[in-house]
């Protein structure tokens, strides 16, 4: 823009026409996302419950048995804990590392809270566990700053707990792996038949007059306008084994036998994109618009066929529609919960199902923070190897 | 030239943006309104500024579950507590997020007074600190509620059970038994369950043979564990997994199912009060509870313990009955109740032959390790 | 058009389009004769017409007060994150701006992100700085999801846009306020339009953010929608549904005819 005697650089310029969102980003999203996230390798409870007993197990080496010093403070720490009944919490959290400390903590932390007084023999004489060198050492990994746990077991590993070596976990426990591919599977194939079904739509939107386009607009739209969860019920309503479509289906004769519509993939997808359909389609409709006919029919009169002059001419110009409908509707994918849960099968439960598991039923944030630092990754590595391949952002001069 | 390109993309661009922009339209349109919209919400403001003053020393917010769970609870309890005690009850709604409790406790602003909760978020939330240790001496001695109803840290107001239920048009003879439902050759036909390893994996113990008194110790061995499973597999095909608790009515309803597991009230509400032909099969029902909780550092305790101690009376209990079909877990309440509607109760005698009490602290405990292995073999 | 001058290949995308187009609105439809219902079963047939619904949905207040929550916190997302949004893909569609890819990159992860996850941590920050329970809060939070959409959406269209426009606009002497209502705007309008549509569905349709960041004072409709799902399905929500698909239409109708009329006077 034409601004006389410019006191900020061109650069300087756009940057500050990004900066209100970005700094928006940063306060309202970045700083309180991350600092949850934080948690997936990172516990601050356990050093808020037991400062004293996290600062002497960090003193001591790890090596034989513990001074003195640190069955005390396991002693007063959990005593205290127990009175505001958090004791289990780090009961808890140690039963992670070793299933024996859980019972062991809890009644430490019983006996201490009934006799503050306890020697250290006493205490020691609680329980085998506190006689092991071995898990005194564990409980001091479990106080460490930092720790690898909730990450790996994201990747359904684990470490051995005598080698320390990274195995992976049972074949009944591992899930998240399996879970993730799903995900990226359910998504690409929603991505794709949305692109198939959205674009010849925009196609056709773009090229009628303004009335039918209206028309066909309030279409696409009004479904925007009716809930997930409405949109759910309908589904039912329409696709179950005694359904609108299957009745109808078998009182033409076309089919013999109920389709199974819902309670499967097939169920997940057809909601998906249903609920995406709309996603795509906008940028698309919106680039088209901006896109004249008059160079594809150029190409035409200079003997073009049709289609080729769609494919080396068209297609290219609405280019940026396509990946922003795409990337829009990929993206979001990767994060639903509800409607595979409602109308999808046994096997389709998506990786956010897991992140709203750990985080409201165990209230275990730490590895709901690892499981959802996976599905960021994944999604920052996607977009880089599709922004190489697609304009995701495609720039121009001015 | 631009003034073309103008014309033509501007009504281009409104019909895209039709719905959205509309409603800003409406609003402008509306300019000799906005005065008199001021004064009123100046006024609505003084107002509410007024009211809120006399009011802000006793008010309590009681969290839910909403729907008509939580109009129930309206009439039972909050309207009759602010009758009585004057305090006005704030009421909240949520779906069980134990996240958002641990939020305020952790924070130190806890803005909700008393919560709803179920057994698995006592168990997990008990021993993670989330909820105050209830003084019983300020609510009711801890004799006068069923046994499982007092915990340290909430008290029972509901007995909630996990039944099956079945159509009746589908079943001439209906089933009798958990063996039942796992019996394909005698009733066929598909089975809905909940989409939880929860109760499934008791039941499935239990029609293969394991005395209900058992189940947990026989579910805390990997055997255990793997026979239950395995019961489950020989019914796997004929399975449809349901999310919410008011899908099995409506899987009954929709014939999508010929028995299922459900949450007793809903299919007691869909026999009575919408004359649905369903009905219940109460052998080894999951004897569960919902709860009152004071979430851990929760401002107005003096007025929470108050509402516990009201709502845990017998007679004010008796009547959240009538509304919805849920048994009381004050012991004296059942007395008080018509004979004709504690038939449907889970409570009531006939029901109690052979009552499976979850244990929602084993599930504290080992339900990740089991979520994820029901999940695998989901997938499988 | 070129629609009219090629035969069967466009007679078969248009066939295709309908298609597409009857897909999109068949959930829509299935559920109004659903709001009529006399039994609290979404099922068809349909046991018998009653206006029980309608009456429950009318008569309370709830539903009434979280039709208004709705109404506020979505117009204020639309209005917060347009602009911002906008103004973003404004600089970061220019050549000249240093690492846009990245920079879209990183604006575009809240939508990767699982809600739970945004809502929890969004909750204990408005927590700690006071705005938690409050319409402020819940804006704020709606604008955060909202906002990447607009981005999406103004880039997409930008992409196409030639600067030379305003520039040349500027040099036959309008001012950049001027060139950029006249030139611009006109121009990347269906991208803006889109976007603020999409921000304002973002707002709209969401419930997991809104049911750890809004109180008792603030309940939206999908938070009213979800309430008692665990046990109940409300036929209400097809009567709100129903009524939103109306207002829907009738507002496109109302626009419509509006334009066609201002569009005959001028």
């Amino acid at each position: 823009m034409a601004t006389p005697a410019p006191f900020l650089s061109a650069r300087g310029k756009l940057v500050l026409l990004a900066l209100p969102m970005l700094l928006f980003m940063l306060l309202f999203f970045f700083i309180p996302v991350g600092s949850l996230l934080v948690r997936a390798v990172q516990d601050p409870e356990l050093g808020a419950i037991a400062p004293n007993l996290q600062r002497e197990l960090r003193a001591w080496d790890g090596q034989g048995t513990p001074p003195d010093s640190v069955v005390l403070a396991l002693r007063d720490d959990l005593a205290a804990a127990q009175k505001d009944r958090r004791a289990a919490i780090v009961a808890k959290r140690a039963a992670e590392a070793d299933p024996k400390l859980r019972p062991a903590i809890m009644d430490a932390a019983k006996a201490s809270l009934a006799d503050p007084q306890l020697s250290v023999q006493a205490v020691l004489n609680l329980d085998p566990v506190w006689r092991d060198a071995a898990c005194w050492t564990r409980l001091r990994d479990v106080f460490a700053p930092f720790t690898d746990r909730y990450l790996l077991s994201a990747l359904d590993l684990k470490r051995d707990r005598d080698t320390q070596e990274i195995v992976k976990v049972a074949p009944d426990q591992a899930i998240f792996l399996a879970t993730l591919q799903r995900t990226l599977g359910v998504s690409l194939a929603v991505t794709l038949i949305c692109l198939l079904l959205a674009y010849p739509l925009a196609y056709v939107v773009v090229r009628q007059g303004p009335v039918m386009q209206a028309l066909m607009l309030t279409f696409v739209m009004l479904p925007f306008w009716t809930s997930i969860l409405v949109r759910s019920a309908a589904w039912l309503v329409l696709l179950q084994t005694h359904g609108v479509v299957n009745e109808t289906l078998m009182s033409l004769s076309i089919i013999s036998e109920p389709l199974k519509l819902v309670y499967s993939r097939s169920g997940t997808i057809l909601a998906m994109v249903h609920i995406q359909l709309p996603f795509t389609f906008l940028p698309i409709y919106s680039v088209m618009k901006s896109v004249p006919d008059s160079y594809v029919r150029a190409a035409q009169s200079l003997g073009a066929k049709p289609f080729y002059a769609f494919r080396r001419i068209y297609l290219p110009q609405t280019l940026p529609g396509v990946a922003a409908g795409c990337l829009l509707t990929f993206i979001l994918c990767l994060g639903y919960y509800i409607t595979p849960a409602l109308l999808g099968g046994p096997a389709d439960q998506l990786l956010s199902y897991y992140v709203a598991y750990y985080l409201n039923q165990e209230v275990n944030w730490s590895m709901a923070s690892a499981v959802a630092l996976m599905l960021l990754v994944v999604t920052l590595v996607i977009y880089t190897i599709y922004a190489r391949f697609v304009p995701v952002l495609r720039q121009v001069e001015g | 030239m631009l003034w073309l390109l103008r014309k033509s993309d501007r009504q281009v661009s409104a019909l895209c943006g039709d719905l959205s922009l509309n409603f800003m339209e409406l609003i402008q349109h509306q300019k000799g309104f906005k005065v008199s919209r001021k004064l009123s919400v100046s006024a609505t403001i003084s107002l509410s500024l007024l009211t809120a003053t006399a009011a802000v020393a006793n008010e309590i917010t009681i969290t839910s579950w909403g729907g008509t769970y939580q109009d129930g609870q309206r009439v039972t309890y909050f309207e009759p507590f602010t009758a009585k005690t004057g305090t006005k009850v704030v009421e909240e709604t949520y779906s069980g997020e134990l996240a958002k409790i641990k939020a305020q406790v952790d924070s130190g602003d806890v803005t909700w007074d008393v919560v709803d909760v179920d057994s698995n978020m006592i168990a997990t939330g008990c021993d993670e600190g989330l909820f105050e240790t209830l003084d019983y001496s300020r609510i009711l001695d801890r004799s006068k509620f069923i046994d499982g109803a007092a915990t340290d840290c909430a008290v029972g107001t509901i007995v909630v059970t996990t039944v099956t239920a079945y159509d009746k048009t589908v079943f001439a003879e209906g089933p009798k038994t958990v063996n039942d439902f796992f019996d394909l050759q005698k009733f066929p036909g598909k089975r809905g369950l909940w989409k939880r390893p929860y109760v499934n994996l008791e039941w499935a113990l239990i029609a293969d043979g394991v005395a209900i008194g058992d189940v947990y110790k026989q579910l805390s061995t990997p055997e255990g564990v793997d026979r239950a499973f395995a019961k489950l597999d020989t019914i796997k095909d004929q399975l449809v997994w349901w999310e919410a608790g008011a899908q099995p009515a409506q899987l009954l309803a929709d014939k999508e199912v010929a028995i299922t597991s459900a949450w007793s009230g809903r299919i007691q509400t869909a026999i009575s009060k919408e004359n649905k032909p369903f009905a219940v099969v109460w052998d080894a029902q999951a004897l569960d509870f919902n709860f009152w909780a004071i979430p851990r550092g929760a401002k107005k305790l003096d007025d929470s313990y108050a509402f516990i101690a009201f709502a845990s009376d017998a007679s004010v209990m008796s009547k959240q009955s009538l509304v919805s079909a849920y048994g009381p877990t004050n012991k004296d309440a059942l007395a008080l109740i018509a004979p004709d509607v504690v038939e449907t109760l889970p409570t009531a005698e006939s029901h109690m032959t052979n009552p499976l009490v979850y244990d929602a602290k084993f599930w504290g405990q080992n339900g990740e390790e089991l979520t994820k292995r029901f999940n695998n073999w989901l997938a499988k | 058009m070129a629609v009219r001058k090629r035969g069967a290949g466009n007679l078969v995308l248009l066939a295709v389009a309908w298609l597409v187009l009857i897909f999109l609105m068949a959930p829509v439809v299935a559920i109004i004769p659903l709001s009529f219902n006399s039994e609290p079963f979404l099922t068809y047939p349909l046991a018998g017409f009653s206006l029980r619904w309608y009456a429950a949905v009318f008569n309370s207040p709830e539903w009434m007060n979280a039709l208004k929550s709705s109404l506020i916190v979505g117009i204020a997302t639309v209005a917060i994150s347009t602009p911002l949004g906008t103004l973003a893909a404004f600089a970061l569609v220019r050549r000249k701006m240093p690492q846009a890819q990245l920079f879209m990159g990183i604006l575009m992860l809240p939508m990767a992100m699982p809600l739970v996850v945004v809502a929890l941590a969004l909750y204990i920050f408005l927590t700690r700085i006071g705005l938690a329970n409050s319409y402020t809060g819940l804006i704020l939070a709606h604008t955060v999801l909202a906002t990447p959409f607009v981005l999406v959406s103004v880039t997409a269209t930008l992409a196409g846009f030639d600067f030379g426009l305003v520039r040349a606009a500027s040099s036959l002497g309008a001012r950049p306020w001027v060139a950029f209502r006249r030139v611009t705007l006109p121009l990347v309008m269906p991208g803006v339009a889109t976007g603020a549509v999409f921000a304002f569905i973002t707002s709209w349709d969401e419930v997991v953010v809104a049911l750890f960041v809004a109180g008792p004072g603030q309940r939206t409709l999908p938070r009213q929608m979800f309430a008692g799902l665990r046990e109940h399905l409300d036929p209400s929500i097809m009567v709100v549904a129903t009524i939103m698909i109306v207002i829907s239409v009738l507002l496109v109708g109302l626009g419509f005819v509006l334009r066609r009329r201002a569009a005959r006077t001028n």
